[in-house]
């Protein structure tokens, strides 16, 4: 039981993880850019975030740095679709905890929130 | 002290004006660019022609009949504009080099010696400045005047600083400065305002205190000889005002509408009209009240003769604000004259770091340079009238008349010839009247041939006609080579010149990079190679990034504004690879995107069986959708390569009308999906072209005015002009301008659907048809295709 947000303009993607966290439990919450985004964070609190990249407007990298600003950070989980190793490690040194390259598969996904949440 | 600060104050003035004119575009009005070329008129004509007007009465006038004159040659000026425009050029030896055969040495030849020839007339500036600073300190009991040298080298330091503060302060590819024409232009204002307020004052006091003039009419009256110095004088001028640097500078360089030379064409003669008109009542005046004075200071002395300090002042102001003026811009043409064709050459072959900010430096090290020559020639030539230095400057810079005149009007003028022309021209005038100005003892010059004449009226005669003799003969005589054959095409006959000229292997290993090994063998072949090389690239990286690519692989002679270019380009190269990374790095996500939703959505079904069954039925299609989004993608990307691929169109006779009905048929359910209405007119439109590529071009105009639509999309087809043309309309939201060509390229979507490549590829289906495709339209889209129309074989219309 987590409260979790999911950042991630592309419905089509969107569905199906909001769909299997709700089955698993969670609270979800999503928005569609990065400064909804960071608004919807400051309201709920969530303790992870799942966070696309290629956001319209504010860049994702930029969202991650504001997240891992605040007082209580989120763990976050990038989505990307850009599966480059100085992305994923420029993800990371910004203080994310997982990355995860799309295309990836749902279970994958689960486990990593999982282990996230313990 | 109370003049040094009015000179101060002035100049802060000048400056702030300069300052806050720069950036503004807008205040280039014509009226602003009409009183800049009010810099032919400097302390010369403010102080020199009044003194002029004692000794020959109407002989100042040909210096202003000849600009008069010479505006009237319109052809002349509208075809200079026009060739500068086109190839960047910023001075007269700029042009030459271009014009015959790209050669640096007549360039710099001709740089070299405009800057010897135009020495006195700077000169002529500093001397007039000290002078009238010195009189007007002297007789108002102003602290012991200094002697005349040193106040003309302080003048010399402060102008080559104004100069560098106000020119100098970037380097512009284009050679504008906004700023420094407003504060030019309003010098012009001053110096007239001045000169006029002078002589009504004078005229004023004479008739009120009823004083009598030595009215002496004979003096007007011309001999033979006179007539043979005017007729000389007044063709001097012209081209003085055609070949001085400044003039170039103010009149070509800082154009900005070919309407505004227009509006100068006769309002700049009306200006010289109003600042001669006191000339000559000022001199009869001087000649009258001040007997034994300097006439060159008549100017200055009225007024303080006549009890008016103030007006003193002003008339100060107007001198110095003519001479700063003249001098400010005269030095910065002169300066981006030598830094253009002698230092960029040199700078550009050493492995210096940033040349761009080596070259601004170099230029203020000129002005400095410039000007401390200019005080020493005026130090070793004291005694010459302010008329009669100008004058030796007219006589050299018009040597460069044969050359650009010929070059502009006359095909076979070669190189070799117009140079010895020059050559001689500069040694006929250096002995004539530079050299007699130095060491009148040494150098008689060409006094003693004809003794009735003016020396100046002679030397122009004779350097001019040497000049042009060697020009022609030379011409003749010498065989020209390849490059000036077709530079004496691109200048004379104003024939776009090829875009590039580039070597093949050099360009090859580039452009294998963006096309393929076919395609560029096949280009290769073609004589425009290189355009239709830019014309795929522009397709794939956009129009300015494939003129970039192309500009740096291109063969051109570099220069100032080359090397900013070619920093720029060197840059734009490396950004080219990202672009392509970028490309391949957007389809990736492009891809990922509907490949995760169908992933998803598959893993999903499978995990939750028990899911639903409306849920499930949701799913399910939404997995479909993303498919269809999927192999839709992939289609289109598969399709752009293809296209970039290049040839391989068929052509085939067809109607744009015939394909209109066809792909409407085609198009009825997803409009009427949508419950949009359709209206046509289709009128016969012939082209030849690929069936099936136009068809998807049509198409895809379709269903994105079906994506965009409110209510209703028109369809168009009808001739114009010689080409078909189609048009699919729809009253949408529209296309805001700015963003109307960037729809056009890959990725760029404005809403949400879509691939984002589906107007990328119907450009480059126009393209491929020699045609174009654009948007317009204030309310809702209009996609117009325009090809050129074919000729109709399968009608026999």
């Amino acid at each position: 039981m987590a409260r979790i947000l999911i950042v991630e303009d592309e419905a089509s993607i969107r569905l199906p993880l909001e769909y299997i966290l709700r089955q698993e439990g969670h609270q979800v919450a999503w928005a569609e850019s990065g400064e909804e985004g960071l608004r919807l964070a400051e309201r709920l609190q969530p303790e992870l975030v799942l966070l696309d990249l290629m956001l319209p407007g504010l860049d994702g990298f930029e969202v991650l740095q504001q997240l891992k600003a605040r007082q209580k950070p989120p763990r976050v989980l990038i989505l990307s679709a850009r599966g480059r190793e100085v992305e994923r490690a420029k993800g990371l040194a910004l203080g994310a905890e997982a990355y995860l390259v799309k295309p990836f598969g749902l279970e994958e996904m689960l486990a990593e929130v999982r282990r996230l949440l313990e | 002290m109370s003049l040094l600060l009015l000179i101060l104050a002035y100049l802060a003035l000048l400056f702030a004006l300069g300052l806050w004119g720069e950036g503004r575009g807008r205040l280039r009005s014509p009226w602003v660019y009409t009183l800049s070329l009010g810099v032919y008129a400097t302390a010369w004509t403010f102080y020199g022609s009044v003194g002029r007007a004692t000794q020959d009465g109407v002989g100042f006038l040909p210096i202003y009949l000849g600009p008069t004159l010479g505006l009237l040659l319109w052809p002349f000026w509208l075809k200079l504009l026009r060739l500068a425009k086109r190839h960047r050029l910023t001075s007269w030896p700029d042009f030459l080099s271009a014009r015959y055969g790209n050669d640096r040495l007549l360039g710099s030849l001709a740089a070299l010696l405009l800057i010897l020839g135009l020495l006195p007339y700077l000169a002529l500036q500093l001397k007039a400045i000290s002078q009238s600073f010195i009189y007007l300190q002297g007789s108002t009991g102003g602290p012991q005047p200094q002697p005349l040298e040193d106040v003309a080298l302080y003048t010399a330091l402060a102008l080559a600083l104004f100069t560098v503060l106000f020119g100098t302060r970037r380097l512009d590819p284009l050679e504008r400065h906004p700023g420094l024409v407003l504060a030019v232009a309003f010098e012009s204002l001053i110096k007239l305002l001045a000169f006029l307020v002078v002589a009504v004052f004078v005229l004023w006091k004479v008739f009120q205190l009823e004083l009598s003039l030595p009215w002496e009419t004979e003096r007007l009256a011309p001999s033979l000889e006179a007539q043979f110095n005017w007729s000389m004088l007044i063709l001097l001028s012209m081209l003085a005002f055609f070949f001085l640097p400044r003039q170039f500078y103010v009149m070509v360089v800082e154009n900005e509408q070919e309407e505004h030379l227009r509006q100068a064409a006769w309002a700049f003669p009306l200006y010289l009209l109003l600042i001669n008109l006191p000339v000559l009542p000022l001199s009869l005046a001087g000649l009258g009240l001040l007997p034994g004075l300097n006439p060159d200071l008549f100017v200055l002395a009225l007024p303080l003769h006549l009890g008016s300090y103030e007006l003193a002042l002003l008339a100060f102001l107007g001198g110095f604000s003519a001479a700063t003026a003249m001098v400010v811009v005269e030095a910065l043409a002169l300066s981006i004259l030598i830094s253009n064709t002698l230092l960029s050459p040199l700078v550009l072959r050493s492995p210096l770091q940033d040349p761009g900010q080596i070259l601004l430096n170099l230029r203020r090290v000129t002005v400095v340079v410039l000007l401390i020559l200019a005080y020493l020639y005026f130090r070793f030539s004291p005694e010459a009238s302010l008329v009669q230095m100008g004058l030796v400057s007219f006589v050299a810079a018009a040597q460069l008349a044969p050359a650009g005149l010929l070059g502009l009007f006359w095909k076979e003028a070669g190189r070799l010839g117009v140079m010895l022309g020059m050559l001689a021209g500069y040694a006929l005038w250096a002995y004539g009247l530079f050299l007699p100005g130095l060491w009148p003892e040494v150098f008689p010059g060409f006094a003693s041939w004809f003794p009735g004449l003016d020396p100046v009226a002679q030397t122009a005669f004779l350097s001019l006609g040497a000049n042009l003799a060697l020009a022609v003969l030379g011409s003749y005589a010498f065989a020209k080579s390849k490059e000036e054959a077709r530079q004496a095409q691109v200048f004379v006959l104003e024939q776009a010149p090829p875009a590039y000229q580039a070597d093949w292997e050099r360009v090859r290993p580039v452009l294998g990079r963006f096309l393929e090994a076919g395609v560029l063998e096949e280009l290769a072949r073609s004589p425009e190679g290189l355009e239709k090389a830019e014309a795929l690239l522009a397709g794939v990286l956009g129009p300015a990034s494939a003129r970039l690519l192309m500009a740096s692989v291109a063969q051109e002679a570099p220069r100032v504004e080359e090397v900013v270019e070619a920093v720029e380009a060197y840059r734009s190269l490396k950004e080219l690879d990202q672009l392509k990374d970028e490309f391949i790095a957007t389809v990736s996500h492009e891809l990922r995107t509907p490949l995760t939703a169908i992933r998803s959505f598959a893993e999903l079904l499978h995990m939750r069986p028990g899911m639903p069954e409306e849920e499930r039925r949701e799913f399910l299609r939404l997995l479909v959708e993303e498919s269809q989004r999927l192999s839709r993608l992939v289609n289109r990307v598969l399709d752009l390569a293809e296209l970039q691929a290049g040839p391989g169109l068929k052509r085939e006779p067809l109607d744009l009308a015939s394909l209109a009905q066809e792909a409407l048929k085609l198009s009825a359910p997803l409009l009427a999906e949508r419950g949009l209405g359709v209206e046509t007119r289709l009128e016969p439109a012939i082209l030849e072209g690929d069936h099936d590529r136009l068809l998807q071009l049509l198409l895809n105009l379709l269903s994105n005015a079906a994506r965009h639509a409110k209510s209703r999309v028109w369809v168009r087809t009808y001739c114009e002009g010689g080409k078909s043309r189609l048009e699919v309309e729809d009253d949408g939201p529209g296309v805001p301008p700015e963003m109307r060509e960037a729809i056009f390229e890959s990725f760029r979507k404005l809403g949400k659907g879509g691939t984002g490549l589906g107007l990328a590829i119907c450009r480059r289906i126009a393209q491929a048809h020699g045609g174009r495709l654009w948007v317009e339209g204030e309310e809702g889209a209009r996609f117009i295709l325009e090809v050129e129309r074919g000729t109709d074989t399968h009608r026999g219309g």
